[in-house]
C-alpha cells in the first residue's frame, strides 16, 4: 500500500482537487493532500475493478475526463498489483479466468513455459463447495515433486497446468488417477477434461473454456465415462455447433428413425462395440464374446433393418453421427 | 454385521442406455463375492452405485438392513480400492495411509491406532518411513490396500485392482488379498474381467453380461454347471468348445450329429433330451478341453464318441500339453496329458467323455443339461 501513496502524492500536482480512493470495505486507502478538514463534498464515484477481482472506489471532487480516468485506473493497477510477487499458481488462476494484462502475461513468461513449448490442461470440474478443498489437497498431494505441474483452484473446480509435450495415454492415466484417488479418499465422483495442447499462453483463457465444453458435452452424450480428452470429441464438437433444432431435422430427415429408435440393446452394443474397435470383427466379436459368424449375422440384420452397412466406412460414420444427434436431443 | 441387499436395481442413463438391469443380490456378511465379465457389463458400474458414486435409477440398495440409496458415500461405512491406486508420490507409507484420516479431521492417536494395525494386518510395518519409489509393485498394492483398511469399513469394494500388475505378481496379490479376507472377516465385493480371478477368489461369483446377471453360484458350480452358452465359454481356460449339430435318434440310442460325425449320448441325457423335444433339432454341444482324449484306454472306453483330430499346433505348457485340432469344420482344443503323442500336422484319435458333454438350446442358448 506503500506505492499507492506514494501514487496520490505525486499526482497532487496534477489534478488541482481532491481525490481519494477507498477499498470496498469503505476504508481510505490513499488521498492526494488537497483536501482540507471542511472540503466540499465528493461530487463524482468512479468504481475501478482491478485485474485480481478486487474493486476500489475512486471519489473526485471534481468530474474527471475520460482519458484520467483510463490513466489513473492503469496506474492505481501497477501499484497495487505487484505481479512479481506472484507465483505460478495465481498467474495461472488469474489467466484462466480471464484476466490478461501484459504485466501478467509478461510474469507468465517468467515463471512458465517458453514460447515453443507446449502446455495441457487438466479440467477436474466438481460443483460442491464444502469437498473443494479437500479435493484441492488430495490434487496437490498427488502432484507434489511434479514441477511442470501447477494445480489451482478455480470457480466450480480445479485446474492442472502441465508444462511440456505429454502424450495422450499419458494424460490419459493422470485423469484415471485422478479419478481413481478422489472416489477411494473422498468418496467423490468428479468429470475430467483433457484439453488439447496449446504453445501461446495467451490461449489459456480459451483452453480453460474449451475444456470445459467438453466436459459438457462428454458428460451429455458419454454419461458415466467422466472422462473426456478434447482431441475424442471432434465429431461431437462439430454437431454441437449446430442448433438444437437444426440438429432434430437433419436427424428425423437423413437417417432412419424407426430403426434407431427401438434398437434392441445388444444390437446396439454390437454397433458401438464394432466403431470403437475400429470396423474390425475379430477384435469386436472377441469384446462381446460371440463368435464371428454371430457377429456378421447382426451386422446383416442391421443392414437390414437401417440400409446402413457398417463394414463400409461411409455408413460407419452416417451411424456414428445419427446416434450423437440421437443422444444429443434426449 | 455388513450383509447387503440388491433389489432391482437399475442404472439408466440418459438417453435411455441401460448399463445395469433388475440386478438382485444378497450378500451375506463377510462373504467374498466376484462381480465377473466382459469390459462394458456394468460390473464398475454396479459397483459404483453400491459406492454411491453412481445413483441408482431404480431399485433399492440395503447395508445391513438400512437403505442407503439416498445415504452420501462417505457415510455408507464402505471403502474403495482400484486398479489405479495412486499414493501420494512424497509421502511415506505411513502418511499415505494417514492422509485420508486426518482430512477427516481423525484425532492423531486414533490415526496412529488405526495405521499400526493395518500395517501390521498387510505385514508392512518395516515400509512405513518409506516413499512409494522405495516400494516394489506388491507394497504398494499393498499401501493401496492399508489406505482403505484403515476406514474400518463395513464392505471393501475393489474394481480390478490387481489389473496393472504383471502375471507373476498377480497370482501373489490374489492369494495375499484372500488371506486379508480372511484376517479382516468383512464383506469384500471385487470387480475383474478375469475369470481365473474370479475363480479363484470368490466364495460366489455374479457373472454378468450386457448389464444383467446369468448366473450366479459357487466357482465349481458355475464351472460344472453353466446355465448358457456365455457363462459356459467365459469360465474356463482354456474356453470351452463348442459345436453345432443336431441330436438323432435310432431305436434306443440318441446321437449328436455333426460334419459326418455321430456321438453316442448317455441314456440319462437322451433321456432328458427327448422328453424336452430336441430330437431333430438343432442344438449346440460344449466339451471342456479337459474332457477331450487322446489316450488308448478311453477311446477304447468310449468308442461311440470317436472322432479324428487334424493337429494344427501342439503347445507343451509343463504338465500338459494344449492341442489345437479341426475336427470337421470346427476348431477345438483339446488338454491332454504331457506323455501325449500326438504331433502337429498329423490326425489322431480323440474320444469325447459322453459323462461331461453340456447340450444348450441354439436359440435360447440356454443349457439343456
Amino acid at each position: 500500500m506503500k506505492s499507492i501513496k506514494t501514487l496520490f502524492t505525486q499526482i497532487e500536482d496534477i489534478f488541482p482537487y481532491y481525490l481519494a480512493l477507498y477499498n470496498d470495505e469503505g476504508q481510505m486507502v490513499a488521498s492526494t493532500e488537497n483536501i482540507s478538514e471542511d472540503r466540499q463534498q465528493d461530487k463524482v464515484i468512479y468504481r475501478f475493478c482491478l485485474v485480481d477481482g478486487t474493486t476500489f472506489f475512486l471519489h473526485s471532487q471534481e468530474p474527471l475526463k475520460e482519458e484520467s480516468i483510463k490513466l489513473l485506473q492503469l496506474m492505481i493497477n501497477q501499484s497495487l498489483h505487484n505481479m512479481s510477487s506472484y507465483g505460478k499458481g495465481q498467474i495461472v488462476k488469474l489467466m484462466a479466468e480471464g484476466n490478461f494484462d501484459s504485466k501478467i502475461l509478461k510474469r507468465a513468461e517468467q515463471l512458465l513455459l517458453r514460447t515453443k513449448d507446449y502446455y495441457t490442461l487438466i479440467w477436474i470440474e466438481f460443483t460442491g463447495d464444502d469437498e473443494l478443498k479437500a479435493l484441492h489437497q488430495v490434487i496437490v498431494e498427488s502432484f507434489k515433486g511434479y514441477k511442470q505441474i501447477t494445480v489451482v483452484p478455480i470457480t466450480d473446480g480445479i485446474l492442472l497446468f502441465i508444462e511440456g509435450e505429454e502424450t495422450k495415454e499419458s494424460l490419459h492415466e493422470k485423469g484415471k488417477r485422478i479419478r481413481a484417488i478422489v472416489n477411494s479418499e473422498l468418496f467423490l465422483d468428479v468429470s475430467i477434461g483433457i484439453s488439447n495442447k496449446y504453445t501461446k499462453l495467451n490461449d489459456l483463457y480459451n483452453a480453460v473454456m474449451e475444456t470445459k465444453k467438453s466436459v459438457e458435452i462428454g458428460n451429455a452424450l458419454y454419461p458415466g465415462k467422466r472422462l473426456y480428452i478434447t482431441e475424442d470429441l471432434k465429431v461431437e464438437k462439430l454437431l454441437y455447433m449446430i442448433s438444437q433444432s437444426d440438429r432434430k431435422n437433419i436427424y428425423i430427415e437423413l437417417f432412419h428413425k424407426e430403426f434407431f429408435d427401438s434398437i434392441e440393446e445388444e444390437i446396439y452394443k454390437t454397433m458401438d462395440v464394432f466403431l470403437e474397435k475400429d470396423l474390425n470383427l475379430g477384435d469386436t466379436a472377441r469384446e462381446l464374446y460371440i463368435h464371428r459368424n454371430t457377429l456378421a449375422y447382426r451386422l446383416d440384420k442391421i443392414q437390414k433393418e437401417s440400409g446402413l452397412d457398417l463394414r463400409k466406412f461411409e455408413d460407419a460414420m452416417l451411424y456414428k453421427i445419427s446416434l450423437l444427434l440421437k443422444k444429443s436431443l434426449d | 454385521m455388513a450383509g447387503l441387499s440388491l433389489k432391482n436395481i437399475y442404472k439408466i442413463y440418459p438417453g435411455d442406455v441401460t448399463a445395469v438391469k433388475d440386478f438382485n443380490l444378497e450378500i451375506k456378511d463377510k462373504e467374498f463375492i466376484v462381480l465377473v465379465g466382459p469390459s462394458g457389463c456394468g460390473k464398475s458400474t454396479t459397483l459404483r452405485m453400491i459406492a454411491g458414486l453412481e445413483e441408482i435409477t431404480k431399485g433399492e440398495l440395503f447395508i445391513e438392513d438400512r437403505i442407503v440409496n439416498e445415504v452420501a458415500p462417505k457415510d455408507r461405512d464402505i471403502a474403495m480400492v482400484f486398479q489405479n491406486y495412486a499414493l501420494y508420490p512424497h509421502m511415506t507409507v505411513y502418511d499415505n495411509m494417514a492422509f485420508g484420516l486426518k482430512l477427516r479431521k481423525t484425532p492423531k492417536a486414533e490415526i496412529h491406532r488405526r495405521v499400526s494395525e493395518a500395517a501390521k494386518i498387510l505385514d508392512i510395518e518395516e515400509l512405513l518411513e518409506r516413499k512409494p519409489k522405495a516400494l516394489s509393485g506388491g507394497q504398494r498394492q499393498r499401501v493401496a490396500l492399508g489406505r482403505a483398511i484403515v476406514r474400518e469399513p463395513k464392505v471393501f469394494l475393489m474394481d480390478e485392482p490387481l489389473s496393472n500388475l504383471d502375471a507373476k505378481l498377480r497370482v501373489l496379490m490374489r492369494t495375499e488379498i484372500s488371506k486379508l479376507h480372511y484376517k479382516l472377516q468383512t464383506t469384500f465385493i471385487y470387480v475383474t474381467h478375469d475369470q481365473t480371478e474370479a475363480m479363484t477368489m470368490g466364495d460366489r461369483i455374479v457373472v454378468m453380461k450386457d448389464g444383467l446377471i446369468q448366473q450366479v453360484d459357487t466357482p465349481l458350480n458355475l464351472y460344472n454347471s453353466p446355465v448358457n452358452v456365455f457363462v459356459a465359454g467365459f469360465i474356463g481356460s482354456p474356453q470351452m468348445n463348442f459345436i453345432t449339430g443336431q441330436i438323432e435318434a435310432t431305436g434306443d440310442s440318441t446321437f449328436f450329429v455333426f460334419d459326418n460325425y455321430r456321438i453316442l449320448l448317455t441314456p440319462e441325457k437322451s433321456k432328458v433330451l427327448k422328453d424336452k423335444g430336441y430330437v431333430n433339432k438343432e442344438v449346440v454341444m460344449g466339451i471342456r478341453p479337459e474332457d477331450i482324449h487322446d489316450e488308448e484306454s478311453i477311446i477304447e472306453k468310449y468308442t461311440g464318441c470317436v472322432v479324428d483330430g487334424n493337429i494344427e499346433v501342439s503347445e507343451l505348457m509343463g504338465a500338459e500339453v494344449y492341442l489345437y485340432l479341426k475336427i470337421g469344420e470346427h476348431n477345438i482344443t483339446a488338454r491332454v496329458g504331457s506323455n501325449s503323442k500326438s504331433d502337429p500336422n498329423t490326425i489322431t484319435k480323440l474320444a469325447f467323455d459322453p459323462n461331461k458333454i453340456h447340450m444348450f438350446d441354439k436359440k435360447s442358448e440356454l443349457a439343456i443339461f
